[in-house]
């Protein structure tokens, strides 16, 4: 697979493709945390992460390669890698309890999400996952999920929506989701 | 609780899908609805959950690819090109002795090996002069790629000898079929007697020579096909030379270039790599015959 061929596939949201360059390369970017003062795990944890970002932008058909790809994903992890090391710096510093009760209340609304989430169907799943996330053209999610048209598959989304929207509100107060 | 309309437009607006116009005024509403306004915050926190939830999903999926560790896999291609190494000098040396002791005549000669220890047994010689000869710096040497059927049964498979500057290391003789311009006098050295006791001749620049200086493969090699010598490597017309010497029906051909001699085998017609001689005895011998 060359570079263009790997980059139309995980514009297509291919997930073999994006498997294909993990592997590829995570020697390269696992180093560069790893030779920055980060532990494997962080490595890994950084790579998987700018991965993510490279993931979604490219199916969002909001990233326009100028690059190599490699050079594309070397500098999120750079990016990440520095934001992190600024975190821990933070974190010894001050503020710990503030930040940790901050990422609780995030963390405990993610969990409540994903558990209504888990409650919908595997295409209803699928099609919020590519709406919001990869933020995928109706055309594209139909073509992925085999709808018919875009028709089918906004209708498909909407009434997905509704359904979690309905079970988050009906298993949680609408405060748990305000400031 | 939003309309199915205004539904569909916090969707849209936090999905960035609306065009410039349709998200000011939609913003401006939000503004002067606080019920919308509250619901935007709600399907907010929604839509960020299901990123959340893609984003783990997909880590997961990341997670589960096998890759080999960064220490680990480094040890082990490490591991792996170290073995890879030490396989293939170990198929190389046991090719070049298996080569050199058994089918002499088919060696094209590996590009650099580490020397064997020398040959003792003078019956074994076919060049009289040229008995164990020393060479000064042991390291590494091409072996010549010549010798009989006699010599090969003759020639044990002898380990090899690492360069030791406290020890004098022998290199093994270039072994010569058919003619040596030395006239020492060996009785067990009857093909070279033969050549040189008189009855040898001298030819330079018989064989006509073709240079192929571009050749990506074969960058020092030489071939001798068809009547005609093909010299491969940086050969300037002038600058090198081509002895000929003939005893009874055997004809034994010498390259001379850039100060050095090297022994060029006719017996086959494969391309082979030019290996100095090391002899100082014959090299003496040649630069006599060429001075004369």
């Amino acid at each position: 697979m060359n570079e263009k061929e790997i980059f139309e596939r995980i514009c297509k949201g291919d997930e073999k493709a994006l498997e294909f360059l993990y592997k590829k390369y995570y020697r390269m970017m696992t180093k560069l945390v790893i030779t920055n003062s980060g532990t494997e795990d962080e490595a890994r944890d950084v790579y998987q992460d700018a991965l993510i970002v490279f993931w979604q932008k490219a199916n969002s058909g909001n990233l326009v390669l100028t690059s190599k790809i490699s050079t594309y994903i070397y500098s999120i992890c750079q990016n990440l890698w520095r934001k992190e090391l600024d975190r821990k710096k933070r974190l010894s510093r001050e503020e710990k309890d503030t930040a940790v009760s901050i990422n609780t209340e995030a963390a405990e609304r993610d969990r409540i999400i994903l558990r209504c989430i888990e409650q919908l169907g595997d295409t209803c799943k699928k099609v919020l996952m590519y709406y919001y996330f990869e933020e995928m053209s109706m055309q594209d999610i139909a073509d992925k999920l085999g709808f018919a048209n875009t028709d089918t598959a906004k209708t498909k989304k909407y009434k997905c929506k509704k359904k979690l929207d309905e079970l988050v509100k009906s298993q949680y107060s609408e405060q748990d989701f305000l400031d | 609780m939003a309309s199915e309309k205004e539904f569909e437009l916090l969707d849209d607006y936090i999905s960035n899908r609306l065009n410039a116009q349709d998200r000011t005024a939609f913003e401006r509403k939000i503004e002067a609805d606080p019920a919308l306004k509250s619901e935007l915050q709600v399907q907010q926190r929604i839509a960020e959950g299901i990123r959340h939830a893609r984003a783990a999903e997909l880590k997961t999926m990341l997670q589960n690819i096998p890759v080999s560790g960064l220490q680990g896999g480094q040890a082990s291609l490490g591991t792996k090109i170290g073995l890879w190494v030490a396989g293939a000098a170990i198929v190389g040396a046991g090719v070049y002795f298996y080569l050199n002791n058994e089918t002499a005549e088919k060696v094209t000669g590996p590009e650099t090996v580490v020397l064997p220890e020398p040959e003792k047994t003078a019956e074994n010689a076919p060049v009289p002069s040229e008995a164990q000869p020393k060479v000064s710096d042991p390291i590494t040497e091409t072996p010549s790629p010549a010798a009989t059927d006699e010599q090969k049964e003759s020639t044990p498979a002898v380990p090899p000898v690492k360069a030791d500057d406290s020890v004098e290391t022998i290199a093994e003789r270039p072994v010569i079929d058919a003619f040596d311009p030395s006239d020492d006098g060996n009785a067990d050295n009857s093909t070279a007697q033969d050549a040189t006791a008189g009855s040898s001749e001298t030819v330079k620049d018989r064989l006509p020579v073709s240079i192929d200086k571009n050749n990506k493969k074969y960058t020092f090699h030489y071939q001798i096909r068809d009547g005609q010598i093909f010299l491969y490597g940086p050969f300037e017309k002038g600058l090198y030379e081509i002895m000929e010497f003939f005893s009874e029906n055997k004809r034994t051909i010498f390259l001379f270039h850039q100060s050095k001699y090297y022994l060029l085998n006719d017996e086959t017609e494969k391309v082979k790599p030019l290996a100095p001689i090391t002899d100082p005895v014959l090299i003496q011998k040649l630069k006599e015959y060429r001075a004369n």
